[in-house]
């Protein structure tokens, strides 16, 4: 198109603010994220940095704004798997494609772990496995959100593990690890930050990394307990389709060394998180390889 | 004669039905509240409609309808919506002060209005546009539509 | 404790402290802003300064705003947050009868006393508070909703039915959205946009704002007279007195504040409702309500004020944020490394326990500038209509906007205001509507949540009526429902038929009822 303009522009990239879309309510992860990065990627790109909130439909409200966006690097987003893989595979209309959105960098994953109170009879997770077998949907496991990380993960748990529990979605972390810590429902989904937070309550009986989750040493894996899941919700960053290369690649910089910075890293697995750094290239063929894994669960769920 | 309850109780009946039809599609749990709430919204719609049927209470003192005053409203609604739906070409402060200017002409109480009415009453919306606008923009960082006109 | 006030009144903190109050003030007076979104602008803000100062900061912002908003909600009835909805009820109706000051000032009061006593249960009762607000599961919220809903029956004060009819559109209408539970689209017509749903504040700048600019225009200058507001002298002391002769309706607001607070989720418009709600109930003159009472003003920004350290209760124990607010907050308090839970009130403890104080300072400042500032608000009911009218439908436009830079919103709300004023006309009142709208997820969810815990334990109905605190709340809602028919009832056979003589000049939308009389309420 007219990509004599956007070389030109790409050249001198930034020198206008840059407006950084969260697809949340303020105060949430992303949230807290972007405003870690914030005052570094002002000072690395030289221009101010003006987060926006887009909440609604689960993040689609955001992401289909950013889609809709000029492709100038102006515009970016926090993007977050497997929500983008999901949500348009689900819904008939979610207001963009997840190609729409294009990855700029991957700088953090949180594992996904099952736990229960520690008042609960339940002490492992191969006890988990046998009660749920011995009674076949009595036990509620807590979970925030439809077609997100966490009803991704029940369903693996179920198919891998053979057994029949009832998922119980709620609006978000908050209410769900109220519900939890409520004792209304057996067990929970819960993100590793938020398992983190409440370890002196409960009893994590798995979590979903490939090695043991550092802030959490004495719990197993599900890969170590023989089940071949890794539940884990990703954040990072993404630009709208047709961003020209050169300006992907001084976003990617920028947002790659926040995330090898060290005190940055330990702030996040103070909290519970685990920093990653995966660049553009990376970014995308990891969304390459998810799509197909959840178009194949998605399948195998409507097939039921 | 059709009253308020007759008038309020058909309209309803005529939402449910609306919303019945765009619901069928919903999923279980999906659809299960809508249902129950549009199952209540059918039986006092109904009930509505029949109660305004009866004889019971028909001496009721109606304010005579001044249409004049419903052209009033009508125009208001119409200066409203044009000035909304224009915003995204001719941007937020050329929008509102003319929403503003063209209102308050609406409710002035002196016919003729004097051309010194309308000088007046335009430079105190543009004031108050152009201020709001600044104030929104630069220090709330609201970017209050600028109009494709303005770039 | 010392070291605290220490901090507090440091030249700089105190400082920052006041100038975020206004600012607070500022932004819950227009409608469009919320404590929310000025919390969230003002984090940044926060990282190059110490935690205390941060957290003072974003304490006086918190509590301005729950001033603030009661400010437009009293002289233009347009709620300048969703806590301030029921302040409209009884602050509008005063400023119509040209006592601006005396409700300006009893809101001030109000909230002074609500952020007094929130700010005490705070500082003593947190973790066992926090742990109440735990017990509340899907049934407790399904319940609590069914509650608010029949607050309709005080809201609804022509026609019952119309009452239902409204909440139950309300209900229809927080449906449009993605389906908390199953994920379906639901109503959005393809418009992206409306996968988030209708903004709470949209619907209410559309419900209370239009139909009145559409009222002022349709009636013009004849009709449409407000008493002229004139300044009088010892205004301010003659209210306060009046208020300190109800400690009950304080005391009791304060605590629906609080509780309603520590319930994740549920913020202050219930709050303000339930307590209107209770006030009515508890009141020796029911029907007094609703046209200029000061009573209701009282009830509903005592409690809206409590909420704000009621949300604050969990959040600091468990790092569960009680409110949208309180969520921004607790971003703020984990990005200056510090952690919510017994931490807080140890290792951070001198952090905590200022910020606590610095309510009591907060709560202090902002009733100082709101009731001495009460004078100079009041006098925006004198401002002439022709630039009355068009400043709110500015006012309208601009708020609506704000909320999600979304013109989309602005149509949306000229859509709904256009609702409301037909509905006006047939008989409807905005009240119940609004409630179906806010209690509708929280029924939802706490419904088809129950339904799945329910089918999990064996049995439904078992989940539903065997908890203590969900028998609580039925019985409150029993009581609820009963008590509007009995003083009905008991009304009619006191006082026959009340013509509103007065009433009906100052109320020129003459809204056709059931029994020929128009009721003050009807704006």
């Amino acid at each position: 198109m007219v990509s004599g303009l956007m070389v030109a522009q790409a050249a001198d990239f930034p020198n206008k603010p840059i407006t950084y879309i969260i697809p949340f309510d303020p105060g949430g992860q992303t949230d807290i994220e972007a405003r870690r990065q914030q005052p570094i990627l002002e000072e690395l790109l030289g221009v101010p940095v003006i987060i926006t909130y887009r909440p609604g439909g689960g993040g689609s409200v955001g992401w289909s704004e950013l889609a809709n966006s000029p492709p100038t690097g102006y515009v970016i987003a926090g993007n977050n798997i497997p929500h983008i893989i999901l949500q348009p595979l689900q819904r008939g209309n979610a207001g963009y494609n997840t190609e729409d959105l294009e990855p700029v960098s991957l700088f953090q994953t949180t594992p996904i772990g099952l736990a229960v109170l520690k008042s609960s009879p339940i002490e492992s997770f191969e006890d988990f496995v046998q009660y749920a077998k011995e009674h076949p949907g009595a036990i509620t496991i807590a979970g925030s959100g439809t077609y997100s990380g966490h009803h991704i993960a029940y369903l693996q748990l179920e198919k891998l593990a053979g057994i029949k529990t009832t998922y119980i979605p709620f609006t978000g972390a908050a209410p769900q690890i109220t519900a939890f810590l409520g004792g209304h429902t057996t067990a929970i989904l819960a993100n590793s930050n938020d398992l983190v937070q409440h370890q002196d309550r409960i009893r994590v009986l798995a979590i979903g990394d490939d090695q043991r989750f550092p802030s959490l040493p004495d719990v197993p894996t599900f890969v170590e307990l023989g089940y071949d899941m890794i539940p884990r919700i990703d954040r990072g960053i993404c630009v709208p389709k047709g961003t020209p290369p050169e300006v992907i690649a001084i976003l990617e910089a920028a947002f790659l060394s926040i995330a090898r910075d060290p005190e940055i890293q330990s702030q996040m697995i103070e909290q519970g998180f685990v920093p990653m750094a995966l660049g553009a290239q990376e970014y995308k063929e990891y969304i390459a390889l998810k799509t197909v894994e959840y178009s194949e669960l998605m399948q195998a769920l409507e097939d039921r | 004669m059709i009253n308020s309850d007759t008038l309020s109780g058909l309209l309803t009946l005529a939402l449910t039905l609306v919303a019945w039809y765009h619901s069928r599609d919903f999923t279980y749990y999906g659809g299960l509240f809508v249902n129950w709430v549009l199952a209540v919204l059918l039986a006092l719609g109904l009930t509505s409609a029949v109660k305004g049927l009866l004889p019971a209470r028909r001496n009721q003192p109606k304010e005579k309808p001044d249409p004049a005053a419903y052209r009033k409203v009508l125009a208001t609604l119409l200066v409203l919506a044009l000035g909304i739906a224009a915003m995204p070409w001719i941007g937020f402060v050329l929008g509102s002060i003319a929403i503003y200017t063209l209102i308050s002409m609406l409710i002035a109480p002196t016919r003729p209005r004097s051309p010194k009415g309308w000088a007046q009453t335009l430079v105190i919306a543009a004031i108050t546009s152009g201020v709001f606008y600044a104030v929104f923009r630069y220090v709330l960082m609201v970017p209050l539509p600028t109009g494709t006109w303005f770039g | 404790m010392l070291f605290a006030f220490g901090e507090i009144f440091a030249p700089s903190n105190f400082l920052l402290l006041v100038l975020s109050g206004i600012a607070g003030i500022i932004v819950g007076c227009l409608p469009g802003l919320t404590a929310t979104m000025a919390l969230a602008l003002l984090v940044p803000f926060t990282f190059t300064m110490p935690a205390i100062t941060g957290l003072i900061m974003l304490g006086g912002l918190y509590v301005g705003a729950m001033f603030g908003d009661a400010i437009p909600a009293t002289l233009i009835n347009t709620p300048g947050t969703p806590s301030a909805i029921a302040t409209t009820f009884d602050g509008y109706p005063l400023a119509k009868k040209g006592l601006a000051q005396h409700a300006l000032t009893a809101n001030a009061f109000s909230s002074l006393v609500g952020g007094l006593i929130g700010t005490i249960l705070l500082l003593t009762l947190s973790p066992p508070l926090a742990e109440l607000g735990l017990k509340f599961g899907p049934p407790e919220y399904f319940w609590m909703a069914i509650f608010g809903l029949t607050i309709i029956g005080t809201l609804a004060s022509q026609s019952i039915l119309k009452g239902l009819t409204g909440g139950a559109l309300g209900l229809l209408l927080s449906t449009i959205g993605i389906s908390p539970i199953a994920g379906d689209v639901r109503f959005t017509f393809g418009v992206t946009n409306l996968q988030a749903g209708v903004d709470l504040m949209v619907a209410l700048i559309g419900f209370f704002c239009i139909p009145q600019v559409l009222e002022m225009v349709e009636f013009g200058v004849k009709h449409h007279r407000p008493v002229k507001y004139k300044p009088q002298k010892g205004v301010a002391l003659q209210t306060i007195a009046f208020l300190l002769r109800k400690p009950i309706l304080l005391i009791r607001s304060s605590l629906i504040g609080v509780l309603i607070g520590i319930i994740p989720g549920a913020g202050g418009n219930i709050a303000a409702l339930v307590s209107y709600n209770e006030a009515v109930r508890w009141s020796k003159t029911p029907e007094e309500f609703g046209k200029g009472n000061i009573e209701g003003i009282a009830a509903t920004e005592t409690a809206n004020c409590s909420v704000v350290q009621g949300s604050l209760i969990p959040m600091l124990t468990l790092g569960i944020p009680g409110s949208p607010a309180a969520a921004v907050i607790l971003g703020a308090l984990m990005l200056h490394g510090m952690r919510p839970g017994a931490e807080m009130y140890t290792t951070f403890g001198h952090i905590t326990y200022t910020f606590i104080f610095s309510f009591f300072v907060g709560v202090i400042v902002m009733f100082i500038f709101t009731a001495w500032g009460s004078r100079i608000f009041a006098r925006m009911v004198n401002v002439p209509l022709q630039h009355l009218a068009p400043m709110i439908a500015f006012l309208a436009i601009v708020g609506s906007f704000a909320i999600r830079n979304s013109l989309l919103d602005v149509g949306l709300m000229l859509l709904f205001g256009l609702c409301a004023y037909v509905l006006h006309k047939l008989g409807f009142e905005s009240g119940p509507v609004v409630l179906g709208l806010i209690m509708g997820p929280f029924a939802e969810q706490g419904l088809v949540q129950s339904i799945l815990m329910g089918r999990a334990s064996g049995s439904v109905l078992r989940l539903m009526f065997s908890r203590p605190i969900s028998l609580v709340l039925i019985g409150l809602c029993l009581a609820s429902v009963i008590w509007p028919m009995v003083s009905h009832w008991q009304g009619k056979l006191r006082t026959g038929q009340r013509e509103q003589g007065p009433a009906a000049a100052e109320q020129p939308s003459a809204a056709i009822t059931e029994e020929g009389v128009v009721m003050g309420r009807d704006q």
